[in-house]
């Protein structure tokens, strides 16, 4: 099947306003009774630091940011070339549709309705105070594997796009120096900005001419895995953020050019649209590999972490809750589909390599990216930037939150584990172990692992949410039956995904990689089990006290 | 000219409304954490003036008491702020 790309895109985008404007507009006025003269959080707890009514377009910038990173993109293309891009497509918009925007609404909604309270807190009173150490877990896997699929990712792409490695010397530069500049000089932020965007331009141009060849992917592995230890162990104003404040204008202006490149190049899906139930040589079933590949861009659990523990703190009124949440959601679904088309507009041949298998995501991403800009080597370079930066924004705040939460839950047991270089080590150390290629991790599975953790989570949010829902007597199956369906369909993929995973890495040559991911996913299947455990009993005890009522 | 005068407003409007989105997504995260590392040094200066309220007299009580007229209002919320409660979730936004 042949379709244009702009049609998908502008029509998914449609199926998006309509969906808020009838569903999400119903829901919120006549369901949740939104009332903009209620106080929020943000008016009653006012301390101008953490909570504070924000402007709900500013509110939204914010929230968008923090949930779309690399995953849509990279789960949007895995998709698309295990199954086709159809069987993709219609999970993009069908998962957003009915389960997305409800977990990021509703995960604003109840926060915003008790105090700003937090989901780890909400799973304590509404479930049980194991429910909340279960959360940590899943947490904790997340933030490991997240950063594994991304270092492998980001570490091939540094070695495959030759031209890309001087702009992003540049970014990294031009990062130090906007802290140097907004914090040290203390001199207008728009001065470092202009400068910083210069120097990316200059780096970009000079890249173009300027190629940078290391082989070996473990090389790349070790500089990025030491960019993210010294984002984690200096002060974040110094580099972390003045970094991945730089790396938004090069995603920016990237993002800008590829929209308007496939709304008006007319470029077609010419990739096969349905592949088979069980695809690629790994034998990957649909049902249940699809729902967990396409994590963001769905329904993701990271979201319902975001609306709860820094968004609900700053809505200005209730009224603002649907725009900057379920907004933010179907937002980043329009994202999902800007990564489907550029994997579709290219077809089977397009993406296998020299040895005959198929490209990785951020390979596929770069040779459909770069050709819907022109193809030119400067296209190419600049496209490999907006990759690496997505993956390097990610992963430098992940490895400061994995030693932060290494610090907080294990410190509580092991006193060792307080110190936070032992923790952002051990952390970067367990990433090594999965993504380098010399212990055999599969990334396939380490990126299904992933978004099974993240699923978990999404489905631990939206059943808070049903149990919610029903203390306050509203429809909770609104919440309830994605809720059951994400966190079946998880374990099956998660169960999946660790006996491959196991069954590889003590297949001879024995692979560390697979059986530290194989172990991972057991621990995340015995913790969704205790899990399903708690969730019913509490189900069942909110069920009873509002029959005796 | 009343509508030309709408279409301006609009057109405002809509430019707020771009420039809000793009501060949103490029610098209210580091806003935040200005405001909050403005917070922790208010905390420290706090405990300064206020130590006696602990029994731990950090100044000379003739400073304390030239500061305690600018301390004073913000104890409510400085007490509020210390003694929530917070998760590691929280913590990971910077909390």
């Amino acid at each position: 099947m042949v379709v244009n790309a702009a049609l998908i895109l502008v029509g998914g985008i449609i199926i998006y306003f309509l969906i808020y404007y009838f569903r999400v507009k119903w829901v919120d006025k006549n369901m949740m009774k939104c009332d903009a003269s209620r106080a929020t959080p943000a008016n009653v707890y006012m301390d101008g630091v953490e909570y504070f009514p924000t402007n709900k377009f500013v509110l939204f910038g914010f929230q968008f940011k923090s949930i779309a990173g690399l995953a849509p993109v990279v789960g949007a293309i895995t998709a698309a070339v295990l199954w086709g891009w159809l069987p993709a497509l219609l999970w993009i918009l069908i998962g957003n549709v009915l389960i997305g925007w409800v977990q990021d609404y509703f995960s604003c909604m109840i926060s915003v309705r008790n105090e700003g309270k937090s989901f780890g807190p909400l799973s304590y009173e509404l479930i049980g105070p194991r429910t909340r150490n279960i959360l940590m877990i899943f947490l904790v896997f997340y933030l490991i594997l997240i950063m594994a699929a991304f270092a492998s990712l980001a570490a091939g792409m540094l070695k495959t796009s030759i031209n890309s490695i001087f702009p992003t010397a540049a970014v990294l530069l031009a990062g130090i120096l906007v802290g140097l500049v907004v914090y040290r000089m203390k001199m207008n932020p728009f001065v470092g900005t202009a400068a910083g965007i210069l120097l990316i331009a200059a780096g970009t141009y000079a890249g173009g001419f300027l190629p940078v060849t290391v082989t070996d992917v473990n090389v790349w592995l070790a500089v990025l895995l030491v960019l993210c230890l010294i984002a984690a162990l200096t002060p974040i104003w110094s580099f972390t953020q003045p970094t991945i404040y730089m790396f938004f204008y090069v995603v920016f202006f990237g993002l800008i050019a590829l929209i308007a490149t496939l709304i008006f190049g007319h470029p077609e899906y010419i990739r096969t649209d349905y592949t088979s139930f069980f695809a690629g040589a790994a034998v990957m079933p649909l049902w249940p590999l699809l729902f967990v590949t396409i994590a963001c861009g769905s329904i993701s659990g990271w979201h319902s972490l975001v609306s709860s523990s820094a968004t609900s703190k700053q809505i200005e009124n209730e009224k603002d809750v649907a725009p900057v949440t379920a907004g933010s959601m179907l937002a980043e679904g329009a994202l999902a589909l800007v990564a489907l088309s550029i994997v579709a507009t290219l077809s089977i041949a397009d993406t296998t390599g020299a040895d005959g298998n198929q490209l990785t995501a951020a390979g596929i991403f770069s040779k459909g990216a770069s050709a819907l800009l022109g193809g030119s080597t400067m296209a190419s370079a600049y496209v490999g930037l907006i990759f690496i930066a997505l993956a390097l924004a990610v992963m430098m705040l992940v490895v400061r939150l994995g030693r932060l939460t290494i610090n907080e839950i294990g410190g509580e047991k092991v006193p060792l584990f307080k110190n936070k270089y032992l923790a952002a080590v051990l952390f970067l150390l367990v990433t090594f172990i999965l993504a380098s290629p010399t212990f055999g991790g599969t990334w396939i599975y380490i990126w299904v692992l992933f978004g099974g953790s993240n699923q978990l989570m999404a489905g631990l949010a939206l059943m808070i949410i049903t149990i919610w829902l029903l203390e306050t007597k509203k429809n909770w199956m609104i919440s309830g039956i994605p809720g059951v369906f994400m966190i079946v369909t998880t374990i099956a993929a998660l169960g999946y995904a660790s006996y491959q995973s196991l069954t590889r890495g003590f297949a001879p040559p024995i692979s560390p990689g697979n059986i530290v991911a194989g172990l991972i996913g057991v621990i995340l299947i015995i913790a969704a089990f205790i899990m399903c455990i708690d969730i019913y009993r509490a189900f069942g005890r909110t069920r009873n006290m509002k029959i005796a009522k | 000219m009343d509508s030309h005068k709408d279409g301006k407003k609009g057109l405002a409007s809509i430019k707020s409304a771009i420039r809000d989105f793009v501060y949103g997504m490029a610098a209210h995260d580091m806003v935040t954490y200005s405001l909050r590392t403005r917070m922790h040094m208010e905390n420290l200066f706090m405990l300064i003036v206020m130590g006696d309220m602990l029994g731990i007299p950090v100044l000379p009580p003739y400073y304390s008491l030239r500061l305690l007229p600018h301390v004073v209002p913000h104890v409510k919320t400085w007490k509020r702020t210390l003694l929530r409660d917070r998760d590691v979730t929280d913590r990971m936004f910077g909390g």
